[in-house]
């Protein structure tokens, strides 16, 4: 649903060979549907229909593919939901005004939302949406950072932080709590939904930095993980980095100097390995299970008053997956 | 740290289960929750209490009771909180950190101009028509709209000061945060605070003053102090007139305190409006202009 009022929003007109027919570009290759999807459930839970939440979960995706596009320009990522990014296909040029566009077009359907919503709703939504625009480039700004100074003495706080501003407001905070606000018009408190929606918010990262290492292991055989090669600053490099002698730590740092084309598979692969002597691994799936679990006792506490509903039992299916999932 | 204002959404009518509710995981809400200090012993009361049977014996009752619950609570919160895994009690105390920095932040702006519902509640499409004007736009019409809050309510508006040395929010500094005050020519903003009302010769008249910092550093420890006011007909009161409580403090980053402004006017004072400049010790860019009504 929110995919077909996306792609009908989007303007059918010039310049479409170099902008307008590559916005839909990335939303088309598909997704986890995990923004939109919470925003909607959260406003069924409450009482909303779908229909009031719709242009506010279209101006999220929108703003998610539109983070997605800058991410790889930043990155310098070759590939993208296993097809190539638009920087690698059409330019850097043209894949940042691309993104460009679609930071401007995730605030229509939000105009759109007046006529539906009111204009107090409409500004609470404004309210909520900027916040979480500002935190996310905030937290990759942090990110980046990172890896440009290549700063490695770094703490689970520090990613935690990192991961809260960069990921958990946009992908589950928000959409939670937008969903809340314009279900109740206002009436519920949305900082209800900040611990069920950062707990889950993190477990999912975490997950998905050991994923990538684990799934391509078990896929490939012998290919290592991408956010190795990358030098991202995952829970497992953080806590390798700790506890790593210091011979191994010179190594490692010198390692991610090196420019990220320049990295061999030999290290990469030596990385990984020691992330298994030092129980990194490990230790964020621990950190992620127990994210999980919290996010559940959260989840009961956020969602005490929603009625028993299909959206409630969604939402919570998320976190019992998330629980389950086998890493 | 100065404490927060209170969250003007609590205008709107509470729905069911709106209070914050606990975690079911007993996690800490904030620091403060999640290292509990230790309770404090009560006062001892003075000898000649204790002299008096009925009420020492009282007050004993009442503080055993009181500390033997409060011991039970911080216990039981104690172990909840050792029961947590630390990567959760770490993820909770920065999410209160964060959530009172940025929300805060944003509920702030919102507090300056009590109004502001007035304002959302105006006609759709009136709102709409400037929405459509230019998406390109949107961020300088929520300004517009903010700066119309504060011309509406400016009297709420004229208590805000920014202390962010050498700060400027915005390329057009009239549409500054420092409410309806001006930018002078040497590109320093002038806010304006105003003492509410008309206030009559030999009076004392009163502001509770905002003095916010935007940076993420916290400001040196200052001191404020103000010049005389002068009204348009050259009558004066003394500088000595106008006082400050706290006089000295600093603000924490991203907060904001709280400071009353007093005017002791004259009791001969003729009636018109005084103004004078009011500035602050290690603050050079920190500049004020107080009035007061006298009449």
């Amino acid at each position: 649903m929110t995919m077909a009022g996306l792609l009908s929003a989007l303007p059918d007109m010039e310049p479409r060979r170099y902008l307008y027919d590559l916005v839909p570009v990335y939303p088309r290759r598909g997704g986890k549907g995990l923004r939109c999807g919470l925003t909607i459930a959260t406003c069924g839970a409450f009482g909303g229909t779908p229909r009031l939440a719709l242009n506010s979960a279209i101006a999220i995706e929108l703003f998610h593919n539109a983070f997605l596009v800058h991410d790889d320009v930043e990155d310098g990522s070759l590939t993208r939901r296993g097809l190539p990014t638009l920087a690698a296909e059409h330019g850097l040029a043209v894949a940042v005004n691309v993104g460009d566009a679609m930071n401007v077009l995730s605030i229509e359907p939000l105009m759109r939302n007046l006529e539906l919503l009111g204009p107090e709703v409409t500004w609470d939504v404004m309210a909520e949406i900027q916040h979480m625009v500002r935190q996310s480039t905030e937290g990759q700004a942090t990110e980046l950072g990172w890896v440009r100074d290549n700063v490695l003495d770094l703490e689970d706080a520090d990613y935690l932080r990192m991961t809260l501003k960069k990921t958990c407001w946009y992908t589950c905070i928000h959409p939670c709590r937008i969903g809340a606000v314009i279900a109740s018009r206002g009436a519920i408190d949305p900082d209800r939904f900040n611990r069920f929606g950062y707990f889950m918010g993190a477990a999912f990262q975490i997950q998905d930095d050991v994923l990538n290492l684990v799934a391509d292991e078990r896929r490939y055989g012998k290919e290592i993980g991408g956010d190795i090669q990358e030098g991202k600053r995952t829970m497992m490099l953080i806590h390798l980095y700790r506890h790593a002698s210091p011979r191994e730590r010179d190594r490692l740092r010198r390692f991610l100097a090196t420019a990220r084309e320049r990295r061999t598979d030999r290290d990469v692969r030596w990385v990984r390995a020691l992330m298994d002597r030092y129980g990194s691994l490990d230790h964020a799936r621990q950190s992620a299970r127990s994210l999980a679990a919290a996010a559940l006792d959260e989840f009961h506490a956020a969602y005490a008053d929603a009625p028993p509903s299909r959206d409630r039992r969604f939402i919570e299916q998320i976190v019992h997956y998330m629980i389950e999932r086998d890493l | 740290m100065p404490s927060r204002k209170p969250d003007t959404r609590s205008k709107r009518t509470p729905a069911p289960g709106r209070e914050k509710q606990r975690s079911a995981a007993g996690i800490g809400r904030s620091k403060r929750t999640a290292e509990p200090e230790p309770a404090r012993q009560a006062p001892v009361p003075p000898t000649g209490d204790r002299e008096m049977p009925r009420r020492g014996f009282r007050a004993e009752v009442s503080r055993s009771s009181l500390s033997a619950a409060t011991d039970a609570a911080v216990g039981a919160s104690r172990r909840a909180f050792r029961a947590t895994p630390l990567i959760v009690q770490k993820a909770a105390s920065i999410l209160e950190e964060e959530v009172a920095t940025g929300i805060g932040a944003a509920k702030r702006i919102e507090q300056r101009f009590l109004d502001v519902a007035a304002l959302r509640a105006q006609p759709p499409d009136a709102v709409m028509s400037r929405f459509r004007r230019d998406a390109h736009e949107a961020v300088d019409i929520i300004l517009d709209i903010v700066t119309a809050a504060a011309t509406t309510v400016g009297e709420r508006a004229g208590r805000i000061v920014n202390v962010t040395a050498g700060h400027t929010t915005s390329p057009r500094p009239a549409r500054s945060s420092a409410g309806p005050g001006e930018a002078g020519e040497s590109g320093l903003r002038i806010a304006t605070v105003r003492i509410p009302g008309k206030v009559k010769p030999g009076a004392i008249g009163e502001l509770l003053m905002s003095l916010e910092n935007e940076s993420d550093r916290a400001t040196a420890e200052f001191t404020l102090h103000s010049a005389e006011l002068v009204s348009a007909s050259g009558a004066r009161i003394p500088a000595d007139h106008v006082s400050f409580e706290p006089r000295t403090l600093s603000v924490g980053p991203r907060s904001a305190g709280q400071v009353t402004v007093s005017v002791r006017v004259p009791a001969k004072a003729d009636a018109g409006v005084y103004e004078g400049l009011v500035r602050a010790t290690e603050m050079d860019a920190l500049r004020a202009l107080l009035t007061i009504d006298v009449g």
